[in-house]
């Protein structure tokens, strides 16, 4: 395998994901549970993008349930109402609370969309062979792995409304089928979001072959950069 | 593996973002170190003094005991009236038969914060005080494990989006729960952003070689 120059896994370092402990190669041969925390330890997550494809198709498949069965069941007066998300959405956008209607929107119907494009395309610009613009690839995960829970508002919405508005007849909410499914859209998101090992969209330059014993790691570990430390303070910021 | 390798090895941190292998010297306070080839945030500022941490995360406890024990959202329309505690979001859906859905519900926005409030404040204190260190790298493991998952500050959004759907149908009344919830939330977060990742495994590691 080979890595790019500077890179930990060039120098066949595993940097563990929880505690960033490094390991050498030789401590890899004896045992992959890192020395400090136990969390398994490998140089790029195996079948990442395998695992991120699967994770996005289950969510891609719960994604039609999700917005086509209702999230929400109102009974008034023996009347049943069904709603699906983009009813409850237009629901508010008339009773004039655009503001609320607008993070419904994004919430629950854009950002699911945004992130599971954006991630097929941060998969795809790892397994196609041309160079990436990295830190545009970056800032987009950065942005999917943050915006990622936000979906499940709409999941805390229909929570909350059916355990205060129980009414008997007069009204009741009850949660819908869609409900179940939208909660597994935003999960299976995330899990997908995080099956993705970002360190793939860096590994296209300036590659070099792996070492793989003990004596070439410690050479080369002392010609090793230091991180650029801002010295400027948050008062100077401001 | 000689004494020596291993201090070596202990300011060498590769970059989660790139993987780039860098040096990071100890870091003074309000200092940042950004990774030379992404720009990835290696080490953010963090509280040096835990003490403070230790007691927003009591505070966060004790807020928490409150948004669970008293009713969080009264209601009121046709001279009836309702009211809500937190754990009912997810109980409600378990008597709807949505036994997934409630039990996920009940995790996110208790089970987790819990835990995490929990977990966090072991660690510090076991830091400060010198406790059972050699259990350290098992929570701050399950610490980090679990942190993705959190979703109070979701929750805390969701309670005022659906006061606006139910506002204009009936009277709707705050419980101390609300309040409490969202003194949580704010102790909670300032207290889960002001520890660095890397600061902490540092201190842990230094708190087990002794």
């Amino acid at each position: 395998m080979s890595f790019p120059e500077g890179t930990a896994a060039a120098l066949g370092l595993r940097s563990c994901n929880i505690c960033s402990t490094l390991m050498t190669p030789e401590q890899a041969k004896r045992s992959l549970n890192c020395r400090m925390c136990g969390a398994t330890v490998y140089i790029r997550t195996p079948c990442s993008i395998q695992k991120t494809i699967a994770f996005l198709i289950t969510s891609c498949v719960l994604y039609l349930p999700a917005n086509f069965l209702p999230i929400m069941e109102t009974t008034q007066l023996g009347r049943t109402l069904q709603s699906t998300i983009i009813q409850g959405v237009v629901e508010l956008w008339g009773q004039g609370s655009y503001g609320v209607a607008l993070v419904i929107f994004v919430a629950s119907v854009a950002v699911p969309i945004l992130k599971m494009i954006s991630i097929s395309w941060l998969s795809w610009m790892v397994v196609r062979k041309k160079p990436i613009s990295h830190a545009q690839a970056n800032q987009i995960y950065n942005l999917t792995e943050f915006v990622g829970k936000w979906s499940m508002i709409d999941v805390f919405v229909v929570a909350l409304l059916v355990a205060l508005i129980q009414f008997d007849n007069i009204m009741s909410i009850h949660p819908g089928p869609g409900a179940l499914s939208f909660a597994g859209v935003v999960l299976f998101t995330m899990l997908s979001a995080q099956a993705f090992d970002v360190r793939l969209l860096w590994d296209k330059e300036r590659l070099q072959n792996s070492i793989a014993d003990d004596s070439t790691y410690k050479d080369s570990i002392s010609t090793v950069n230091q991180a650029v430390v801002t010295s400027e303070s948050k008062n100077e910021r401001r | 593996m000689s004494v020596e390798n291993q201090s070596h090895n202990e300011h060498h941190i590769a970059c989660h973002a790139c993987d780039q292998l860098l040096h990071v010297p100890p870091l003074d306070f309000e200092q940042e170190a950004v990774c030379e080839r992404c720009g990835h945030v290696l080490m953010g500022h963090s509280e040096k003094e835990y003490s403070r941490i230790i007691g927003l995360l009591f505070a966060a406890l004790v807020f928490l005991g409150c948004a669970l024990y008293f009713p969080m959202l009264g209601f009121s329309a046709s001279g009836r009236s309702r009211g809500m505690t937190l754990l009912d979001s997810g109980l409600a859906l378990l008597e709807s038969n949505e036994t997934v859905l409630g039990i996920l519900v009940i995790g996110l926005i208790v089970g987790i914060p819990l835990l995490l409030v929990v977990v966090m404040l072991v660690v510090l204190l076991s830091l400060q005080f010198n406790w059972l260190t050699n259990l350290l790298p098992f929570w701050g493991r399950i610490f980090y494990e679990v942190r993705h998952w959190n979703m109070v500050e979701v929750y805390v959004l969701g309670v005022l989006v659906s006061l606006t759907k139910i506002a204009s149908m009936a009277e709707i009344e705050f419980g101390m729960a609300f309040w409490a919830l969202l003194a949580f939330s704010v102790c909670f977060l300032v207290a889960l952003n002001s520890v660095d990742r890397i600061e902490l495994w540092r201190l842990i590691r230094q708190a087990n070689r002794r």
